[in-house]
């Protein structure tokens, strides 16, 4: 990592030196990353080096730093960028995102993976009536109260108790164990009747990347529905990089409600939740329950999430070649800590690569 | 660590070695 004299200045103007704790590099030992310039794989550093990017900002590059639909992006300027109504692409986006993930009957745009994940949680309480949510050690679903309650590696804090997050907020939350379905009865036996949803990412990658065992997502699906509470899959990393249908096609369990962000913008912020049209009735102005936004379904970035499907319905190889690689790089991590006999732990999945090396003298 | 349909074999290949070469260094210096 190169630490430039703006990396410094960072130190003195930025709260922690970066706008988001988990860029200030201290969990590596290191100083804030200064970025300069992306190009495709590539990140540059003011003193002209490059770097191979394996952060391609926390998720949202599915397609590197610089995919060609780029070049529109002074067309798309031009017709302005935020309008505070709806507009056509927004309607042709949400019907595309439709037509690959069925389970989201009805769906609401909003800025951010993390509005969108608080959408979710409003609406089921909405529709439920109950405002428990039974969330997982170690998922992650953005920055707001309830979700960041043991929430992975990137999420901890120096005192929880400290850490502004109100006490009521973390009195409605149920924290499981992943994976472990004995776990989640036995905290559902004391709970169950107050239940609005279960909240879980298929996949998880705040605690080295940890896929479901068999029969999981299976069993959540139905003890919410055995609880009257929603499952809602939280799919901001898992969706598009799982595939076009998410990874609620490739196990083949419906959730009542969806979040989907980051590669959906490509780099551009853009989430949007959905799920069952009983449940999304309850939006405003039909129903009660208020999620919007300034710049929900932003013009500009609903035009990007186009291009995005575009070219994935265009080129579905092109997944299936980045998951090849992360298979190959996976292999040559495993490979490098073995021929050294440090025990270690790489797992890959799909265009997601993570390594977990544990290493002692 | 996430890849991008950018990232080429070379890429990765290059990624491997050097986390290979830097594992040895640190073997070499006995921090690890």
């Amino acid at each position: 990592m190169s630490v430039v004299p703006v990396a410094t200045a960072a130190l003195d103007t930025l709260a922690g030196g970066s706008s988001s704790p988990v860029r200030a590099g201290r969990r590596v030992g290191g100083q804030p990353f200064v970025c300069v310039r992306g190009e495709g794989p590539y990140a540059f550093d003011g003193d002209g080096r490059r770097y191979v990017d394996y952060v391609m900002a926390y998720g949202p590059l599915l397609f590197g730093h610089t995919p060609p639909f780029l070049r529109d992006l002074d067309a798309l300027a031009a017709r302005g960028v935020v309008y505070g109504s709806t507009a056509p692409d927004e309607l042709a986006l949400a019907e595309r995102i439709r037509a690959h993930l069925p389970s989201m009957e009805r769906l609401r745009f909003a800025t951010t993976g993390s509005e969108a994940v608080q959408g979710a949680v409003r609406v089921a309480r909405a529709f439920t009536g109950c405002d428990r949510v039974l969330k997982f050690a170690g998922n992650y679903h953005g920055h707001f109260d309830l979700a960041l309650q043991d929430a992975g590696a990137s999420a901890e804090t120096s005192d929880a108790r400290r850490s502004g997050i109100p006490r009521a907020v973390v009195d409605d939350l149920v924290v499981a164990r992943y994976n472990d379905l004995d776990d989640i009865d036995r905290l559902l036996a004391h709970c169950g009747d107050r239940l609005a949803a279960i909240l879980v990412e298929p996949i998880c990658g705040n605690m080295g990347l940890v896929e479901t065992v068999p029969g999981f997502l299976e069993g959540l699906r139905e003890r919410a529905t055995r609880h009257g509470a929603l499952l809602i899959f939280d799919e901001i990393i898992t969706w598009l990089r799982l595939g076009l249908g998410g990874a609620q096609a490739r196990v083949g369990v419906t959730p009542d409600l969806t979040t989907v962000g980051k590669t959906l913008g490509a780099g551009f912020p853009l989430g949007a939740f959905g799920g069952r049209a009983d449940v999304m009735a309850m939006l405003a102005p039909d129903g009660p329950c208020f999620t919007g936004g300034t710049h929900a379904g932003m013009p500009f970035a609903v035009a990007l999430g186009l291009r995005v499907l575009d070219t994935l319905e265009r080129e579905p190889e092109l997944l299936i070649e980045t998951e090849r690689r992360a298979r190959s790089l996976a292999d040559g991590i495993r490979t490098a800590f073995s021929e050294l006999k440090l025990p270690s732990t790489t797992r890959c999945a799909t265009a997601a690569s993570c390594c977990r090396p544990r290493t002692t003298r | 660590m996430f890849l991008s349909t950018a990232h080429g074999d070379d890429d990765v290949a290059h990624t491997a070695r050097a986390i290979e070469d830097s594992l040895y260094e640190l073997r070499s210096k006995g921090t690890i």
